[in-house]
């Protein structure tokens, strides 16, 4: 019995801005690995053709490589908040296990939206480059003033998969914090069986088509959400044995 | 990038990862201040928003004075009218020089390089003259039109005797852009395949009207056009 009950919206607002104030790391984590995305994007391809009277030097750019770190960065953030540490640092408040998931859940929501509006934006630092180049340069996609529809649409897709990436690194967090012993098997199981070619064992494969052919922005948003719901289920189902603080 | 460091990206990342989340708990030496880690985060955020701003701003710019478009059905268009002999049907831009040279009973060809372009058109009439028509040299990449960068040499002329120097060396570099292939999965304009696509070319074409009987004596392996109308 006490004086005053907590409601569950109030912790997990007030869990959610502590994270937020609280993991800067994120922020700087998120800078780096777009950095580390930038400098790769520079060096996408390149070569040389032609003839005894004529050479073509050619360099391509893309924006791929900082998308593909902040979808690593995503995944990685997922798996970190679910550590020991973040979660004792959650629990310095009054609160359950599903308060915990709840916030740590809109904060990677939140991280996801933006990581995922930068994303796009930072091939635009390689774009810019480019264009003060003394060669000629292709620029093979149209930008913000040329077709805004399509750079939404890239933004709002970057804003989808960051979450995506974020959810399952989020349950492999949850997983590992339930047993060290997960990670062999998730590491053999994801990256090495599929390598051979085992039937079954294409999970990755399976994952890209679901959601990389996807051709309606609608169904993948749909399917990313379903997906993601799924996956909090689960984090918040096998971490329910687990102890508040250790 | 090499498609085995593709491969063994995520591992590379991975690994690390796991590594670090089961690394033995220390101190950390050194972090980043609260405020200075927003401050950074700030400013990275306002670099790519200006970035992306003055891209835009570029691009229109660009967009002003773009490549010239010139598609391969184009460059189709004017290697068939020289073969039928059509000048009249090619764009006067592409001309570089129209010179004419007195001749006698007998050309001799001369060459350095072994594929010249020659048309040849008999004239219904030994004048004595012959028309030469030089048409510039044609480099589209991605069809974009780069003809005016490559170097070359005119024919040298000299008595009943022309020669066809090797062209001079030209070195071209262009650089192509393109926007995550990943986010182009739902945009209206589909991502296509970006780099160096395609590329017409070839050195400039030599269309001489000589006189009706003239004889042209030339190395065997020298490819002649000769036009019929």
């Amino acid at each position: 019995m006490y004086l005053t009950e907590p409601r569950l919206t109030d912790i997990v607002k007030k869990q959610f801005l502590y994270k937020l104030n609280a993991y800067t790391g994120v922020f700087s984590s998120l800078l780096i690995m777009q950095l580390i995305g930038l400098f790769f994007g520079f060096n996408t391809g390149g070569g040389s053709s032609g003839s005894e009277s004529l050479t073509i030097n050619w360099r391509s750019l893309s924006g791929d490589m900082a998308v593909i770190f902040t979808l690593f960065w995503a995944f990685s953030t997922g798996i970190l908040i679910t550590t020991l540490a973040y979660r004792n640092d959650a629990f310095s408040f009054v609160s359950t296990r599903l308060s915990h998931h709840v916030s740590s859940f809109l904060f990677l929501l939140v991280m996801s939206c933006i990581a995922g509006i930068t994303a796009p934006l930072a091939s635009s630092v390689i774009k810019l480059i480019s264009l003060f180049q003394h060669n000629a340069v292709f620029i093979e996609t149209s930008g913000l003033f040329a077709s805004p529809v399509d750079f939404f649409i890239r933004i709002a897709t970057a804003v989808i998969y960051t979450i995506l990436f974020a959810g399952f690194g989020y349950v492999i967090g949850s997983l590992i914090q339930l047993s060290k012993l997960v990670i062999p098997f998730l590491v053999i199981g994801l990256f090495i069986l599929p390598l051979f070619n085992i039937s079954g064992t294409g999970f990755i494969e399976y994952m890209v088509i679901f959601f990389g052919f996807e051709t309606s922005l609608l169904i993948f948003l749909v399917k990313v959400l379903i997906t993601v719901l799924v996956l909090f289920a689960i984090s918040v189902a096998i971490t329910n044995k687990t102890e508040v603080r250790k | 990038m090499n498609l085995s460091i593709l491969i063994l990206l995520p591992f590379l990342i991975v690994i690390p990862i796991i590594v670090y989340i089961m690394r033995p708990k220390k101190p950390s030496k050194w972090t980043m201040n609260k405020k200075w880690t927003y401050v950074f985060f700030a400013t990275y955020t306002a670099v790519l928003l200006l970035a992306a701003l003055t891209v835009e701003l570029f691009d229109k710019k660009l967009a002003t004075k773009p490549f010239n478009h010139f598609s391969t059905e184009d460059f189709k268009f004017i290697e068939s009218a020289l073969h039928l002999g059509n000048l009249s049907a090619i764009d006067p831009s592409q001309v570089i020089d129209k010179r004419t040279h007195d001749v006698g009973d007998t050309l001799h060809i001369k060459s350095y390089d072994n594929n010249p372009l020659v048309f040849i058109e008999r004239k219904s009439e030994n004048d004595g003259w012959i028309e030469e028509t030089l048409f510039k040299p044609i480099l589209i990449i991605n069809e974009a039109d780069f003809s005016d960068q490559v170097n070359y040499t005119k024919p040298e002329w000299e008595g009943d005797t022309v020669t066809f120097p090797v062209p001079p060396f030209t070195e071209l570099t262009f650089t192509s852009y393109q926007d995550s292939l990943l986010l182009g999965q739902f945009t209206r304009q589909p991502p296509k395949e970006f780099g160096y696509r395609e590329r017409q070319s070839r050195q400039i074409v030599i269309y001489l009207h000589v006189p009706k009987d003239l004889i042209i004596k030339a190395n065997e392996d020298f490819d002649i056009n000769y036009v019929n109308k």
